[in-house]
């Protein structure tokens, strides 16, 4: 059964990305991903190149040794207006729609009709894990109580100072099964930069699974369970006031 | 779902392949496994964020205008003025506009003509828009290859979204 849309008219979601990890392709398909470009057309007009630099120092008694090295690890392409990018790379593929984000289906979509350019592209690939993230920018007047927003938040003991200036929070949860597979949820919470009279809090909620080569099938499948599960998470970390905010 | 340990126990830093692993859950759970199997994953696609980078670059340049304020006249020994609060100001809304927008700059810097100066960069061209002491507000966009443009801009809000809209075709073109 489809999931319901959730949607507020003023959707605080900043960053929105599927990421899909595979084992290390061999070095020379990065050939084959130069290749890419030909065929992702006119709405990824620009890319780069990634590379991956790794240095190593030695400190032993018999001398001191460093060494550099860099390998090339993949191409990332910007839409024209830099709001989309994706990533492919010899470790895996990641697809990023910035604000303003519509809702689930284009942005699955269009994650999906990539990976497949990838697959075509790179051939058979080994999963390791799947993740669905959400990064919001929950904006509320300041100074105020936290409380009033969200519904998980520090608890500080009273004799502490009552003010915020800033802080961090992380937590780290597994996920029951509920059709994406066992899975692990990170939420951070801390400040952004925000305007005067307002504070900016970070909500960025990521979804792990893992997904040891599975078929493309079972995986878009996978994938495509999170989004209730995205969806009652986000839901559940606001108040009704913060969810009357943003609707 | 997996029992979790009394809050005493929570360690506070965990570390590889340490005995604190045992801590937080079960150590049969399939939840614990999961955990363990993802931790090094976990912290691998906690970079990746776009936006992330360009709040951090955000909170980068709002140090280095920030620190424009201790400058004092002569700042380069060549008789520059320091950048005065007007100025700064007048920066800090287009960076405000900027981190809205997604698009950030590459770096704000003092101006010698007394001012603040943002500036953007890619490979081979670059953009800066100077907001003067003297109130004026000059676009500049150039490479190696043409001849530069210079446009002069007011202090209002729609010149500062057009100058954000020029820069941005300019240098992502």
């Amino acid at each position: 059964m489809p999931t319901e849309a959730l949607h507020f008219n003023k959707a605080p979601i900043r960053e929105a990305i599927i990421a899909i990890q595979i084992h290390d392709l061999p070095e020379e398909i990065i050939k084959e991903i130069r290749r890419l470009p030909e065929q992702v057309g006119g709405a990824y007009p620009k890319n780069n190149e990634m590379s991956l630099g790794q240095f190593v120092g030695q400190i032993s008694p018999q001398g001191t040794t460093a060494s550099a090295s860099q390998r090339s690890l993949g191409l990332q392409f910007h839409s024209a207006d830099t709001k989309q990018l994706f990533q492919v790379r010899l470790n895996g593929f990641s697809f990023h729609r910035l604000a303003p984000y519509e809702s689930w289906s284009p942005f699955r979509d269009e994650a999906f009709k990539l990976w497949n350019l990838y697959r075509q592209i790179v051939g058979p690939v080994k999963t390791i894990n799947f993740s669905v993230r959400y990064i919001n920018d929950l904006v509320v007047p300041a100074p105020a109580r936290l409380e009033e927003y969200l519904q998980v938040h520090p608890e500080l003991p009273v004799g502490m100072p009552e003010l915020i200036r800033n802080y961090y929070l992380r937590l780290e949860l597994p996920l029951e099964d509920r059709g994406a597979g066992e899975g692990l949820l990170t939420i951070t919470q801390t400040l952004l930069p925000s305007e005067p009279g307002t504070a900016s809090i970070l909500l960025d909620n990521l979804f792990v699974y893992p997904a040891l080569t599975v078929s493309d099938d079972i995986l878009w499948k996978r994938i495509d369970a999170v989004q209730a599960v995205k969806n009652e998470v986000f839901l559940a970390a606001l108040t009704t006031e913060m969810q009357k905010r943003i609707s | 779902m997996p029992a979790i340990a009394a809050p005493s126990k929570l360690s506070v830093f965990w570390g590889r392949r340490t005995e604190r692993e045992n801590e937080l859950i079960e150590p049969n759970s399939p939840s614990r496994r999961t955990f363990l199997f993802f931790r090094q994953l976990i912290e691998e696609g906690n970079s990746t964020s776009k936006f992330l980078e360009i709040a951090g670059k955000y909170r980068e340049l709002r140090t280095s205008l920030h620190d424009c304020n201790f400058l004092t006249d002569n700042w380069d020994s060549y008789d520059a003025p320091k950048p005065e609060r007007h100025s700064m100001e007048m920066a800090e809304g287009l960076l405000r506009k900027l981190f809205a927008d997604l698009f950030m700059a590459n770096r704000v810097i003092p101006s010698a003509e007394g001012g603040v100066a943002i500036y953007f960069n890619n490979e081979k061209k670059t953009a800066y828009v100077e907001y003067r002491n003297s109130g004026s507000v000059i676009l500049a966009m150039y490479d190696d290859k043409s001849d530069p443009i210079i446009i002069e801009l007011s202090e209002s809000d729609d010149d500062q979204s057009r100058a954000l809209s020029l820069i941005k075709n300019y240098i992502s073109a």
